[in-house]
């Protein structure tokens, strides 16, 4: 299945904007040409939208949960050459991606991640499932990429299976290591691993840590988790991805500096009771409009709180406040878990 | 004989001090606390609770012959701050010393219960400490699933665990005129106004609250006399503090009818029409599911959630509760809260 011939268009003006190759128009021009194209093709988005929006940021952002139930996108559920789908570790289900080409995807997710880890090694290790065996995973289609950083391209192995991560055989991938790896890993698969005798990473190694506990526990999370993987596995650099199933694109940081979205992403804190955008510097909750989304939506609504700065990087500060806060009453995402 | 006198005597005796007690907190204001409702939606909460611990209930329930340990421990959620009064005063009043664990850091009414229970003659103690659950033989605790499964892996085989975890309640409405009912405040004894009342106590965040209302009536002619009703109860019982996550929850499902069906707000209130198999259970305050079928379409739609259905008004859906509207949130003493004997205080009966 391929695009249409409108969508083949709308496609060619977003890589330009990416690549800059001949991109005159703005990010605001070619969001709306998006919002617009997709509102013609998705009841979904269509439904959301209130009159015709003039600014981008008036563009609907369909709450992440909405991917759990609703067939959200351009591309119908026999049309899609590409799923990805969200872990269903919080609960509710799964939510659903679905593209035509990942294109864009790719484009986009390689060079935003060049550009904030330049340098970085091709010979990849995942604390990550392989993607040949869940092929639905965003995350492990993203990091596979990454062999790509060197010409030619390094390898990636990846030692995470059925959620739980291969220990022995990541040990022993470790010791027969022979110059700098880029090592992908959740944070949760991170702080697993760190619970073993690990030995620093070869020389000039990177290592991404990226995703929450997703309602697991470990002893160690957040500032202790970095302290103790620059103790022991003593990374050259050490970086921090966020990116969602739902969104194409993903911002970098570190654990000291905030997330850095790529030109084509653009991050709004909004109030969460009004849903209207707040001033820079201002903690709300977090909506991404991400021009690579061509054939998911434009704007996306998340649980997360943070703050967006004035040059358009991004402090998260987890989940938004009160999630834990729900008397005795049923929520949507634990009675669909387990009915 | 002499024996069963005297053990009588003790709980006509325990009875006095519980109504001694639930007469003390008669007196208190709620508005006090800090509970998120407003000042109006504490007191009405407050009151509602006391009422149905009326002393002839208190000293019927307590002359049941139950076990009777030496020690019980309540955990208390975060919301729903009166949830422990029914309980504590079957086990005090039996004789138990009683410890409640209240959150880390809030109280809520802990302080007011073990003031005025001790002045009252009975032994509660309240602590925030975690550890308080491993010296008792009984423990009850509330909340989420997960914190129930947590808790009850800690506990020892010999302790008996009650655990109350997440419910929510659905009601029916038709054309059917209601009886007048002395329980249901004056201004909304209709259907929709009783409806619109059991979803302003505690903002509707308790798993007694309804969620969602199943209607036979065309749904637009619902949404208008549910949102006139809606914006009645707001004015007597204005809605609390809504966390953000809780904002953006709204936002999510209204968005979702937006899709599937139809919104209508107001300042602080909102109903989501929607289609009936689209209906999932959702904690949002001040927010009502719609569902527009016909009865058995409505029992047929619960069956699949009836695990988690705590009261069921006007529906028959075993084995949740069934009552009027308007006492959704007004439950009496002798009942089942999800799947518990509430007037037994959750002990096994003795059999003589």
């Amino acid at each position: 299945m391929s695009r249409s011939p409108e969508a083949q268009a709308l496609a060619a003006r977003i890589r330009a904007f990416v690549t800059g190759n001949g991109a005159t128009e703005s990010f605001g021009d070619l969001a709306l040409d998006l919002h617009r194209w997709q509102r013609a093709h998705d009841p979904v988005v269509a439904a959301l939208t209130v009159g015709d929006p003039k600014d981008w940021r008036e563009i609907p952002a369909v709450p992440v949960s909405l991917f759990k139930d609703l067939p959200i996108g351009t591309v119908a559920k026999n049309k899609a050459n590409i799923v990805f789908r969200t872990s269903g570790t919080t609960g509710g289900g799964r939510g659903v991606h679905r593209m035509i080409s990942d294109d864009l995807y790719v484009l986009g997710a390689f060079q935003h991640a060049v550009h904030c880890v330049p340098n970085a090694p091709g010979e990849v290790v995942a604390l990550l499932g392989d993607p040949a065996r869940v092929p639905d995973s965003s995350l492990a289609h993203m990091v596979n990429l990454f062999i790509g950083f060197t010409s030619p391209p390094g390898r990636a192995t990846w030692h995470v299976d059925d959620g739980v991560v291969d220990i022995s055989g990541l040990q022993s991938r470790m010791a027969a290591l022979t110059g700098p790896v880029f090592l992908a890993a959740t944070a949760f698969a991170l702080a697993e691993w760190l619970d073993y005798d690990v030995q620093p990473l070869p020389v000039g190694s990177v290592l991404m840590v990226t995703g929450g506990f997703k309602g697991r526990t470990h002893r160690l999370d957040g500032e202790s988790l970095y302290a103790e993987t620059v103790r022991h596995l003593q990374p050259a650099r050490l970086v921090t991805e966020y990116g969602m199933t739902e969104l194409s694109s993903q911002l970098w940081g570190t654990p000291d500096t905030p997330y850095e979205p790529p030109p084509w992403l653009k991050v709004v804190a909004v109030d969460p009771e009004s849903g209207r955008p707040l001033p820079a510097e201002s903690p709300g909750q977090l909506r991404f409009y991400d021009l690579c989304n061509l054939d998911g939506t434009v704007g996306i609504e998340t649980m997360d709180a943070g703050v967006v700065h004035a040059d358009g990087r991004v402090s998260l500060a987890g989940r938004l406040e009160g999630a834990e806060d729900r008397g005795c009453s049923l929520t949507v995402e634990e009675a669909w878990q387990k009915r | 004989m002499l024996a069963d006198r005297r053990r009588g005597l003790a709980k006509t005796v325990s009875a006095q001090a519980v109504n001694r007690w639930i007469s003390s907190l008669n007196n208190v204001d709620a508005a006090t606390f800090k509970t998120g409702l407003s000042p109006e939606g504490a007191r009405a909460a407050w009151q509602t609770t006391l009422s149905a611990l009326d002393a002839k209930s208190v000293e019927r329930a307590l002359r049941t012959p139950t076990s009777v340990p030496k020690t019980a421990c309540f955990v208390a959620a975060r919301t729903v701050f009166t949830a422990p009064i029914e309980w504590l005063a079957m086990w005090l009043g039996r004789g138990i010393q009683v410890t409640l664990k209240h959150p880390v850091g809030a109280p809520g009414a802990a302080l007011v219960f073990a003031q005025t229970a001790r002045e009252a003659g009975l032994h509660l103690t309240i602590t925030a400490d975690h550890e308080a659950i491993h010296g008792s033989e009984v423990v009850l605790a509330m909340g989420s699933d997960e914190s129930i499964s947590a808790i009850r892996s800690t506990l020892g085989a010999d302790q008996q665990f009650i655990g109350l975890g997440h419910a929510f309640s659905a009601a029916w409405v038709d054309r059917t005129r209601l009886p007048a009912d002395k329980l249901v405040p004056a201004d909304f004894q209709d259907a929709w106004g009783s409806i619109a009342a059991d979803a302003a106590l505690y903002d509707g965040r308790g798993c007694l609250s309804p969620q969602v209302v199943f209607t036979d009536l065309p749904v637009d002619e619902a949404i208008a006399l549910l949102s006139a009703a809606m914006i009645r109860a707001e004015r007597v019982w204005p809605r609390g503090i809504v966390s953000p996550a809780e904002y953006a929850a709204i936002r999510t499902r209204q968005s979702y009818a937006q899709v599937l069906g139809q919104v209508a707000e107001g300042e602080q209130w909102q109903i989501h029409a929607l289609p009936g198999a689209q209906f999932k259970p959702a904690s949002l305050p001040r927010c009502v599911a719609l569902v527009s079928c016909q009865k058995h379409q409505a029992e047929l739609h619960l069956k699949s959630w009836r695990r988690w259905l705590s009261t069921s008004a006007g529906l028959f859906v075993p084995p949740a509760r069934t009552c009027r509207v308007g006492r959704m949130q007004r439950p009496p003493l002798f009942r089942k809260h999800n799947g518990v004997e509430v007037s037994t205080g959750g002990l096994p009966l003795k059999l003589r």
